[in-house]
């Protein structure tokens, strides 16, 4: 069953067309990719679902709501959470404590609120820097972060924005680790990412975007050899017709 | 006996509280009083300023406004009504809160410095309205020329007394229930929404936070709380005009004192009205003949100097010896 589906989804900034008639579905449990050059728009795309910019035409469905025109904070409050591609942690703030402003979503009670946070910081290792500033910690750890902060709104669907951007094999390892992990928990995710690999070993299925519109869509296999996906990474004189 | 940080924090809280009530019973002489009643009424108009400027993470320069609208209200109700102050308190407090929602809704969508520039404009626009009107229907304004209210006795339900000591105690139970409502609500879920959504006001959205709604619940709070401290003025000096209760000096000074003692903190407005005020009390009485307006250059200067090398306020540097002293504390306890 689709828990997130769009329907034509248009987004124009003044003349030029950021996202064009995508045609998008999830279903509920699937890891799903969206590929594509820089300036494809897909953070665009990922702007217009989580309530950030309102789009320009289409209908956005979650969970049975139509969210078209919801506000980014009734979208999380029923329970799609996203990631930003540029961290934006509360600097000030303990990890602790950035993690408990997601966890209130659920409950009225900061001791309720707090458990839930400890919960998620524990869940992503790094449960030995709750007490250290927001501003204190490396990039893969504020990566960290904003993904605990995201996870404890409890979310049933999670829009990742580049969440491996910038780190070391290593990193990237562990992350893509904790995305199966959350993903087992019961979580639908929807994930853009740049490194072609990464992408590949971890979506069941994916969608390719180039120039705002959906170039191709399937399988990593499939999207892999599709002709338009080459063309748009590789050039033209790369598909083997 | 040993004790913990927390116990040790504890203690010395309340020993500072047991000194504050007892102050007047030790000290007779009027003018520290009236000094300590200044520096008390700064804390907390600095305090009730820090819900929106700390907290919420803009910064408004247009309080006096609300004190104006606090102080107006409670005295025209009292001195051409004969509504008691205390009435006039709460009304007043209401308007202003009512005043501030309307204030906040264009303005909160302004960033940095728009923001300050709308408040402002809004501050002194009050001011100029209560200077140019004389009257409203059969309403005595005052004018330029203010309000004076006439005193008719020591009374409770006039809110007037000779003697600074009820105003000493009014402002510092006044104080202690602002504080307790602040320290409630940075532990509520409302105070973890607002500061998040001053330190990032796209990111709190996206875990839910709605933050206009909880900004403006600040300003109504701010607004409200700061209408009651003019009505405790206009009946501590029993005189108010627009350049006393709405002046921009004295909005800009709100905002220095909590800047400077550590803006979004608890402690930093306390810490600030505590250093500052007595400082420029100071500089006014012996300097202010010669050089006035020295005090507010002197202010200028440290909020430049504080801005520089400790961005966070003096709380930052003061909560760390503190924090040191009550460690050490708890060391010589154990040994």
């Amino acid at each position: 069953m689709a828990i997130l589906k769009t329907e034509k989804i248009i987004k124009k900034f003044g003349g030029l067309v950021a996202v064009k008639n995508m045609d998008f579905e999830v279903n509920e449990k699937e890891i799903v990719g969206i590929i594509g050059a820089n300036g494809a728009g897909k953070t665009t795309f990922f702007n217009c679902i989580s309530g950030n910019l309102e789009p320009t035409s289409g209908r956005i469905i979650f969970d049975g709501h139509n969210i078209t025109k919801y506000k980014p904070y009734q979208i999380a409050k029923l329970g799609l959470a996203r990631t930003f591609q540029v961290v934006k942690p509360f600097a000030n703030k303990t990890v602790l404590y950035n993690v408990t402003v997601g966890a209130f979503v659920k409950t009225q009670h900061k001791k309720d609120a707090i458990e839930k946070a400890e919960e998620t910081i524990n869940f992503l290792n790094i449960y030995e820097k709750k007490n250290v500033l927001a501003k204190n910690l490396t990039l893969p750890e504020r990566k960290r972060l904003e993904l605990a902060r995201a996870l404890a709104t409890r979310p049933k669907l999670l829009l990742l924005d580049e969440v491996m951007a910038g780190l070391r094999p290593d990193e990237i390892k562990d992350m893509l680790k904790i995305i199966e992990k959350i993903n087992n928990h019961g979580v639908t995710i929807v994930i853009i990412e740049h490194i072609m690999q990464v992408i590949m070993s971890v979506s069941k299925r994916i969608y390719a975007m180039n120039f705002g519109e959906k170039i191709a869509c399937g399988t990593p296999e499939e999207v892999a050899k599709n002709k338009n996906v080459i063309k748009a990474y590789l050039g033209d004189e790369y598909v083997i017709s | 006996m040993k004790f913990s940080e927390k116990q040790i924090k504890l203690i010395l809280l309340m020993l500072s509280a047991i000194v504050v009530f007892l102050i007047p019973v030790f000290i007779k002489n009027q003018g520290y009083i009236q000094i300590f009643i200044v520096v008390m009424f700064f804390m907390y108009i600095a305090t009730a300023w820090n819900f929106v400027g700390g907290f919420a993470g803009v910064l408004p320069l247009g309080n006096a406004a609300f004190i104006a609208i606090g102080a107006y209200t409670s005295t025209i109700l009292f001195v051409q009504y004969g509504i008691s102050p205390w009435v006039g308190m709460l009304a007043g407090g209401i308007i202003s809160a009512i005043i501030g929602i309307i204030i906040g809704l264009p303005t909160f969508k302004l960033r940095g410095a728009y923001f300050a520039l709308a408040t402002i404009a809004f501050g002194e626009g009050i001011k100029v309205l209560f200077q140019n009107i004389d009257k409203i229907g059969s309403v005595n304004v005052g004018g330029a020329r203010g309000i004076l209210i006439s005193y008719s006795g020591d009374s409770f339900a006039n809110f007037q007394w000779v003697s600074r000591i009820p105003y000493y105690y009014i402002i510092l139970v006044m104080l202690i229930i602002l504080l307790a409502i602040t320290v409630f609500l940075m532990n509520s879920k409302m105070g973890y929404y607002l500061i998040a959504g001053g330190e990032d006001p796209e990111a709190a959205a996206s875990l839910g936070v709605n933050v206009a709604k909880y900004k403006l619940i600040a300003m109504a709070l701010s607004a409200f709380f700061t209408a009651i401290a003019g009505t405790f003025y206009a009946q501590w000096i029993l005189y108010i005009l627009p350049k006393s209760v709405g002046s921009i000096d004295l909005s800009f000074e709100i905002a220095f004192i909590a800047i400077i003692g550590g803006r979004g903190t608890i402690i930093g407005p306390i810490l600030g009205a505590l250093l500052l005020k007595p400082l420029g009390e100071l500089t006014r009485t012996y300097l202010g003949g010669a050089l006035p307006g020295l005090h507010l250059f002197i202010l200028g200067l440290i909020l430049v100097l504080v801005m520089i090398y400790q961005p966070r306020g003096i709380q930052e540097v003061l909560t760390k010896i503190f924090n040191r002293f009550v460690k050490k504390m708890v060391t010589i306890k154990r040994s």
